[in-house]
């Protein structure tokens, strides 16, 4: 019998990953854009599927608090390099859409924080540790000089099979970085933080250009 | 999923509006796009998620994110259903791989998907990219089929996939392994 063909870009899209091999294809999303594009063919043809799921209702009210101002915070995202080729559009949206009118709110549950050991994956650097707040929803990383002279090392959380950048580590200093509420979402127990090497400014598109040299699952602190 | 609106056409242009103007902020178009498809959706979350309030928390979560990401939707040759059922089955799937529903546990409320003859207006409206997909699917065979139709729909990884069919996982690998690589390169040749 001949070995199974590797198929793990549509055992990720379908879902039957779990623990260290769904970790593992995330990884992989990150640093082979062929692997993710393969992914993606996936997940739109088997979406295609999903019209064969019976409907249910839902209770009426369920979305009230979605959108109300409180929620507004994320409006003050800041531009993240993967945002600077929307940057002229989103500005146009930033200065149309009302204010926002209230501080976040203080009624946060009392969540824990979340935290990520970030390793090179043949151990060749010392793992550089984050800590999330999940109230504030900052994430805090330790210094790390694992950027060569001339590039910037770049923070990413991986979720769904997308990266999403979070913004650029300052060298051998303890980085604070403010995460956007739409991006807090994927800051959860299984996502994977992964620092690639980018160009100083950090990477010209959505996905790491360079090489990801540490990567490491959120757990719960 | 049955359209949401009588006529497939009006149904896309008007979500594709919604989500246009729920990524300015609209709120009035966020209750909109809800009462129209959050039946559809929900039915997924139900379906996988197996718990009426898991699943509406994972809906909640849903239309946040549809809040936060509208702007970013690019009206594409998909239906604009897909994109929003794509996000209700990967928040869902996400769930279940935190909080784990175990798959022997009995379906409280969630529908089946009919393994028999599918609803013939719905296969009309299949669009040519789905029809191929389905077309493909009936060439595996039915072991195969029926292992990626049930871990497709309830959100299933290998090890609950082979409880579920009581086969050993390695044989369940091997099927899912063999039909998708015939699945993909059957696409790709039509």
């Amino acid at each position: 019998m001949t070995a199974d063909p590797d198929m793990l870009a549509a055992e990720l899209a379908m879902g039957l990953l779990e623990g260290e091999e769904r970790a593992t294809a995330l990884r992989r999303t990150l640093s082979d854009p062929a692997f993710a594009r393969e992914v993606e063919w996936w997940r739109t043809h088997l979406a295609e599927l999903l019209v064969e799921y019976p409907h249910a209702t839902p209770p009426a009210d369920l979305i009230a608090s979605i959108g109300a101002p409180v929620a507004r915070r994320w409006f003050h995202r800041p531009l993240y390099p993967v945002a600077l080729a929307a940057a002229a559009a989103a500005a146009v949206f930033v200065v149309s859409r009302p204010g926002p009118v209230a501080p976040p709110p203080v009624t946060a549950p009392a969540t824990v924080g979340l935290i990520a050991a970030l390793a090179a994956p043949d151990g060749s650097a010392a793992p550089v540790a984050a800590v999330i707040d999940r109230a504030s929803g900052d994430i805090r990383i330790a210094g790390t000089d694992i950027a060569p002279a001339g590039k910037v090392a770049e923070l990413w959380v991986i979720h769904d099979g997308t990266p999403r950048a979070l913004g650029l580590l300052t060298r051998n200093a303890a980085t604070r970085l403010a995460v956007p509420a739409a991006e807090r979402v994927a800051l959860k127990p299984g996502s994977v933080l992964a620092i690639s090497i980018e160009p100083i400014g950090g990477s010209p598109q959505s996905t790491p250009t360079g090489p990801v040299v540490a990567t490491g699952p959120l757990v719960e602190a | 999923m049955t359209h949401p609106l009588p006529d497939p056409y009006d149904a896309r242009v008007a979500i594709c509006e919604l989500l246009q103007r729920v990524g300015v902020a609209d709120r009035v178009a966020l209750g909109d796009l809800y009462r129209l498809t959050s039946s559809a959706l929900f039915g997924i979350c139900l379906r996988i998620c197996r718990e009426r309030s898991a699943a509406e928390d994972v809906l909640h979560e849903v239309f946040q994110l549809i809040w936060k990401r509208a702007d970013s939707f690019v009206p594409t040759a998909a239906h604009p259903m897909s994109w929003l059922g794509t996000i209700a089955r990967n928040r869902s799937i996400d769930w279940v791989r935190s909080y784990g529903a175990r798959p022997t546990r009995p379906l409280e409320e969630a529908g089946q998907v009919a393994d028999g003859d599918p609803d013939q207006l719905a296969v009309m409206e299949r669009s040519e990219q789905a029809q191929r997909l389905y077309d493909c699917l009936d060439q595996l065979e039915p072991q195969q089929r029926d292992a990626l139709r049930t871990a497709f729909f309830d959100g299933l990884t290998y090890a609950q996939l082979a409880e579920v069919k009581g086969i050993p996982e390695p044989t369940v690998r091997s099927w899912a392994r063999r039909g998708l690589h015939r699945l993909r390169g059957c696409v790709d040749d039509r």
